[in-house]
């Protein structure tokens, strides 16, 4: 962390955030890459209730603490078929596309926060 | 220490309440003291430019923090809807490029007052 | 995934495509069986159609699969090895041209669906570029 101190609490949530969603999405793309290979069952990334806890528990407040927050990946519940497989396809297809707007919006936000600490420098 | 784009702003927009109006609390420039019939221009409607500079900047820091806050949610997953982030940022963001147009434009002034002959 | 407010309508969209995935799979279920047989000592096949039921946050669920009569229709077949000893068997209780009519409709209702996908994207995609 540089000595000025511009990673604030902010930029950090929306960086854990950045890292759970490309977890998410690679592990999607893994889902998806196996639809048919017998034995595999599906995996899904979780972040988001560790990040809420620890945002609530108030581990952002202090800049010199490292926020305890897990991005764990778990297998789904989906139902498995006739060859062991129990990738669900269209589920899949679907949370994809829920990563990709995800992460352009976090992209986004990561941005716009920078922006407006540089809008606020210039002078004339 | 962090970086809040509001202090930025409000550090320079503090340092010209007195811009208005040439106060005969002036403290002593240049070891002279301070003259006491320098005329006071009486405010008119009773908002200096330096109370109105200091209440949009308050504003500001509620559009900010609000951004910012819309931002952490949509991080945890609990934004409502994508436009309450984009829209909330837009808002933010203008009002903090009118709010940094109008302090430099204040400094500039006040430049130009302190390099007014005597 | 989190329950995420800002993309119901892919929620609602991803339901949609299942419940409809459902009802084809068990749409070309009865028509591929709509030939096979039982003897009358047994019960027919039984035609499978999913219930579809309105989800109170939005989207369809399915809640059960109603069944067709087990008795089926006896139908008169004394050359068949199961025929009993009147030569009757059991056939399904369904028809080809109401599963054909049934096939086009969850067809409709599936891409329906992929096209409320493909309209929120959009309007994510808008959403994105207000202030850009």
């Amino acid at each position: 962390m540089s000595s000025f101190g511009v990673t604030d609490a902010v930029s950090s949530i929306l960086t854990t955030a950045i890292d759970g969603l490309t977890d998410r999405q690679n592990v999607i793309a893994n889902n998806i890459a196996n639809v048919d290979t017998p034995n595999f069952r599906a995996q899904s990334v979780d972040f988001e209730d560790s990040l809420s806890q620890a945002i609530a528990a108030g581990e952002y407040n202090d800049p010199s603490a490292s926020p305890d927050v897990e991005i764990t990946s778990v297998p789904t519940d989906t139902p498995v078929g006739s060859n062991g497989n129990n990738v669900d396809l269209r589920k899949e297809e679907v949370a994809m596309i829920q990563t990709q707007y995800s992460y352009q919006i976090m992209g986004r936000a990561l941005s716009d926060h920078f922006s407006l600490l540089q809008e606020s420098m210039v002078m004339s | 220490m962090t970086v809040s784009p509001v202090a930025a702003i409000a550090n320079a927009a503090q340092a010209l309440p007195s811009l208005a109006g040439i106060n005969t609390d002036a403290t002593s420039v240049g070891g002279l003291a301070p003259v006491q019939a320098a005329t006071t221009t009486p405010s008119t409607s009773g908002t200096d430019f330096g109370t109105l500079l200091a209440n949009g900047i308050d504003s500001l820091e509620g559009l900010q923090n609000n951004s910012s806050n819309l931002a952490v949610q949509a991080a945890t997953g609990d934004l409502g809807a994508l436009q309450d982030y984009t829209i909330a940022s837009t808002e933010a963001s203008t009002a903090t490029q009118l709010a940094v147009t109008l302090r430099n434009q204040a400094v500039s002034a006040f430049n130009q007052i302190l390099n007014m002959p005597a | 995934m989190s329950d995420f407010g800002a993309f119901n309508t892919l929620r609602i969209a991803d339901e949609a495509l299942g419940a409809h995935q459902t009802w084809l799979d068990a749409i070309s279920n009865n028509i591929a069986n709509i030939n096979t047989y039982e003897p009358t000592s047994q019960s027919a096949f039984q035609a499978q159609y999913p219930i579809f039921q309105s989800d109170p946050d939005g989207g369809v669920v399915v809640s059960g699969i109603a069944e067709s009569d087990p008795q089926g229709i006896e139908v008169s077949m004394p050359d068949s090895p199961l025929a009993d000893d009147k030569g009757y068997v059991r056939a399904p209780d369904e028809s080809m041209s109401t599963q054909m009519g049934m096939l086009i409709m969850a067809q409709q209702g599936y891409q329906a669906s992929v096209s409320v996908t493909k309209t929120a994207q959009t309007e994510y995609d808008a959403a994105l570029q207000i202030g850009k």
